[in-house]
């Protein structure tokens, strides 16, 4: 019947469960979702907070007098650093600028999720939607939360002032497919 | 007067491999200790950044940015702390340098070299005919890579095409396929002869077949959205899924985020295409078939194909735990098409002399925990040959923060057992002696603004040299 067929299978692939995650890696499971969380619940009292400068270059200007919005980062060491920023900044531009660690390994085009932060959940519908674009990339982002951005998206308006966002630990150990 | 001899500290670094891992790898442990380490790199090819540019497609120019960063390592060239040897590969058939080298001259030795094989379907190793081509070769190919500058693909004859695999990779062939018109294509970094072969074709559907289900699709919806959206633009379209086999499971399960986006992105692009009304836009169409399993293809002449055979899977709910699993049925089926390409991924091969320095190469990866190599002293490994062959460039990134956390804390631990090694002078030695033609980062440097003036009077970032032009014009 099948005469012309250059190779008939010798082994059919037996059955392959389904749902298992695929496209990531997991190589450790120390992830816990509340670490992020906690961050969040150091409060202003008693943490350090420590007002730095930016070191303004490439293209953040320096605010305005009178015109200075305030973003809180929050390294992976659990330490917070706020700056006085413009309104328009965005914030993959401000962490670099400062030098914390935000890769942008597309240079804020939107095609990785290099820069992927946490927003304090109070400020999280303050933001604009995300669009298709930058879901997409959210899909790929390691340790997905409910208020997850890309920094390279999110631009400071004057309804953002005094934001807060973690920037996540770099583990591969977290599923995307876990969230909703 | 006594003569006091300087020990340098510095550990000598070798990296075989020049990819993203390596890079982002290398530029963290000199972020942490700049002054600490002396670093080699050896790079089979005259040109450095594996994948970003042998790999990514034409058309993704923003994912190439990262080559922005890499480039960072310039300020490590002048005192010696980094030097690039550019064609010149590290225990293959014929390369100058092996393991044996590296291990008398180095104190660490990190391998980053990635993918060097395609992966094929179990049905189709051994299978050779001009109407079938894995995706490694033609991506290669299409990015212009001089090793495969020979493969002869009759593309003016292909009108219908299957692909079997779903990743990004068969995405990326499907968009250049069949959106290959000049305009789109011109001001990408795609070679003027492939362009030329590119825009020669006549491609009208492309079938992307997998063995598994839709839940278990290896494409990325932004990959996913940027095809489906060529249809009003460019009239390519999705003609649909066999979204009928997954009816049962879809109603029964809660879909995570990415499938819930995946399935719906799919869903209203097949009813779009259902209730088009002016059937003259589409120029070209393509569609997925999940629940097919390859087995063999009948041909139709010594370059064309004339179907491809498969053997129907099955979704069936497993009551004891409630999971659906796919089954093989007896059930055999045939899709119509000219031409196939293997696209079920990339595979990493062994060093030839690994056996000799008891690196354990198992399951398409070399052994390690968070990239130190198991049982083998100061080894460490990054990116697709650490992890098998899977992942984008956010995982390049967060593999190398692994692995050079765990060069760094070895380092830490590890003072007393310090030795002092000769590193690249004896190595530079052996290099010279057999009259190797080694590209220096300056060499590449050269090349790349020969590479963009040349590309700049055809309106493209960079016009890509051949090897042997590189390593023509630097010697």
């Amino acid at each position: 019947m099948f005469r012309n067929i250059a190779a008939l299978g010798r082994r059919v692939t037996c059955a392959v469960s389904v749902g298992r995650p695929t496209g990531i890696i997991v190589k450790d499971s120390q992830y816990n979702i509340k670490q992020f969380a906690q961050n969040f619940n150091v409060g202003n009292k008693g943490s350090i907070f420590q007002k730095s400068q930016v070191r303004f270059h490439g293209h953040l200007k320096k605010p305005n007098p009178g015109e200075e919005l305030h973003i809180t980062f929050i390294t992976k060491d659990g330490e917070q650093k706020t700056y006085e920023v413009s309104e328009g900044d965005n914030l993959l531009d401000i962490a670099q600028a400062n030098h914390l660690d935000m890769e942008g390994a597309c240079g804020g085009s939107c095609a990785c999720s290099t820069c992927h932060i946490i927003v304090d959940p109070a400020f999280y519908d303050k933001i604009p939607e995300p669009d298709d674009d930058e879901n997409d990339m959210l899909d790929l982002a390691f340790g997905l939360t409910e208020t997850s951005r890309l920094g390279c998206q999110v631009h400071m308006t004057k309804d953002l002032d005094g934001i807060r966002v973690a920037l996540p630990t770099m583990t591969r150990n977290f599923m995307n497919k876990d969230m909703n | 007067m006594k003569l006091v001899r300087y020990i340098s500290t510095k550990r000598k670094l070798a990296v075989i491999g020049s990819g993203p891992s390596a890079f982002y790898t290398i530029l963290n442990l000199l972020k942490e200790k700049p002054n600490d380490f002396e670093i080699d790199m050896f790079e089979k090819n005259p040109s450095p950044f594996g994948l970003v540019r042998y790999g990514v497609a034409p058309d993704h120019p923003e994912v190439k940015n990262c080559i922005n960063r890499f480039n960072d390592i310039k300020e490590f060239l002048n005192n010696g702390t980094f030097k690039y040897f550019g064609n010149t590969p590290i225990s293959t058939k014929n390369s100058i340098l092996n393991l044996n080298d590296l291990y008398k001259n180095y104190n660490l030795i990190l391998f980053a070299y990635g993918s060097s094989i395609p992966n094929l379907p179990i049905n189709f190793k051994n299978l050779n005919h001009f109407g079938i081509i894995d995706s490694f070769s033609l991506v290669n190919w299409y990015n212009n890579n001089s090793n495969f500058k020979n493969l002869n693909l009759p593309f003016e004859k292909i009108k219908n095409l299957s692909i079997i695999g779903n990743g990004n990779v068969s995405i990326d062939i499907t968009r250049l396929l069949l959106n290959n018109n000049l305009n789109y294509l011109k001001n990408t970094d795609i070679s003027e002869n492939i362009l030329n072969k590119l825009t020669k074709s006549d491609i009208k559907n492309i079938n992307i077949i997998a063995r598994r289900g839709i839940l278990e699709s290896k494409f990325s919806n932004k990959e996913l959205r940027e095809l489906l959206e060529m249809d009003e633009k460019f009239g390519i379209y999705f003609t649909g899924y066999n979204l009928n086999d997954f009816k049962d499971q879809l109603n029964d399960i809660k879909l995570d985020r990415i499938n819930k986006r995946r399935i719906s992105l799919l869903n209203k692009y097949m009813e779009k295409f259902q209730n088009l009304k002016d059937k003259s836009k589409i120029r070209k169409t393509w569609n997925l078939q999940y629940l097919k399993d390859p087995i063999g293809v009948k041909i139709k002449d010594n370059e064309l194909l004339s179907e491809t055979i498969f053997k129907e899977n099955k979704l069936i709910k497993n009551v004891e735990n409630n999971n659906w699993e796919i089954k093989s049925t007896n059930k055999l089926i045939s899709i119509p098409n000219d031409f196939l390409i293997l696209s079920t991924g990339y595979k990493n091969q062994p060093l030839l002399d690994f056996e000799n320095f008891n690196i354990p190469f198992k399951n398409n990866k070399i052994e390690n925990i968070n990239g130190k190599i198991i049982g083998v002293k100061n080894s460490y490994c990054v990116g697709w040959i650490s992890n098998g062959s899977n992942g984008n460039i956010n995982d390049s990134l967060i593999d190398s923060i692994n692995t050079s956390n765990s060069i760094i804390n070895d380092l830490n631990n590890d003072d007393t057992n310090f030795v002092e090694k000769k590193g690249r002078i004896e190595i530079q030695d052996k290099l010279l002696k057999n009259r190797a033609k080694i590209i220096t980062w300056n060499d590449w440097i050269k090349i790349h603004e020969l590479e963009k003036s040349n590309g700049e009077k055809l309106g493209k970032p960079y016009e890509k040299l051949d090897f042997n032009e590189m390593i023509d014009y630097v010697n």
